[in-house]
């Protein structure tokens, strides 16, 4: 049912935010530190860290395709209860929130390993702008 | 809206032959999915007191996606702000997203309640003939999503 996927697709969406929008591309991020940390040594570092999150990143792929087959079969059926397709959406969920717990984990030694003028920069060239404080009245 | 976002949209936009459109919000996406589905399930259930309460529950779904979207963007600011902080600690993170999930869970109970009385509510046939429409969802659900 039409249905079904849709909220399996809004359910990931709605997850997918709550990442760390600091590594939404690691192809940035790793672009962004090579101009912003001029240390060799933490340079490298940092630049494994973020090989080790692709290739997770590539199992991770994996294990979403199958998560999301299973919710498609049971949202095929429809006798399947509520109950089912909320078990088949754990699974969806249990990845997401691997990969968040991942990003989470890589987010921290990144920040452990910039200067507090590097992070700021990092930050800076990555995230969107903070929201404009209301104007006093 | 999570970066990866727009690529997975990108491709969905693609498909429908609007590649020049902005991508739309994934409020804004399942929104128009949801009025599709209203439309599909008139032309589909011809028992007109069957159909209103299809819709009816169709409706439902599209406001607990607003409710559902709102708390999500709520959530994201506080990450967000979080990430600027070198300083912002695990805790502090754990501490917000366990909001989240407790909220994700809460919210997944729900859709599924909706889908369960939709599903109820259609003979197999109308079940089989909206079937055709999952295709296309279940295509963008394969697709391999970015970081």
């Amino acid at each position: 049912m039409l249905i079904a996927l849709l909220i399996a697709y809004f359910a990931t969406h709605l997850d997918s935010g709550t990442a760390s929008p600091l590594l939404g591309d690691p192809d940035r991020l790793e672009s962004v530190l090579k101009h912003q940390v001029k240390d060799p040594l933490r340079l490298a570092q940092l630049e494994a860290l973020i090989a080790d999150l692709k290739k997770a990143e590539q199992e991770r792929q994996q294990q979403r395709r199958a998560a999301v087959k299973a919710v498609e079969e049971i949202g095929a059926r429809q006798d399947a209860t509520a109950a089912e397709l909320e078990a088949a959406y754990a699974g969806l969920l249990d990845g997401q929130r691997a990969r968040r717990d991942r990003h989470l984990s890589l987010r921290l030694r990144l920040a452990a390993l910039t200067t507090p003028a590097e992070w700021t920069a990092v930050v800076g060239e990555l995230s969107p702008p903070p929201p404009e404080p209301a104007a006093a009245k | 809206m999570s970066p990866r976002t727009p690529l997975l949209l990108a491709g969905a936009l693609l498909a429908a032959g609007c590649s020049h459109a902005p991508p739309p919000t994934p409020q804004a996406w399942a929104r128009s999915e949801v009025e599709a589905a209203r439309t599909e399930v008139r032309s589909i259930v011809a028992d007109k007191v069957r159909a209103d309460r299809a819709d009816a529950l169709l409706v439902e779904l599209l406001e607990a996606f607003d409710r559902a979207g709102a708390r999500s963007e709520a959530l994201k600011k506080q990450v967000d702000a979080l990430d600027r902080r070198q300083d912002a600690t695990e805790v502090q993170f754990q501490a917000v997203l366990a909001t989240g999930d407790a909220d994700r869970l809460r919210e997944l109970h729900e859709f599924a309640a909706i889908r369960e009385q939709l599903a109820r509510l259609l003979t197999p046939e109308e079940w089989r003939k909206s079937s055709a429409a999952r295709r296309k969802l279940l295509e963008l659900q394969l697709q391999p999503q970015p970081l």
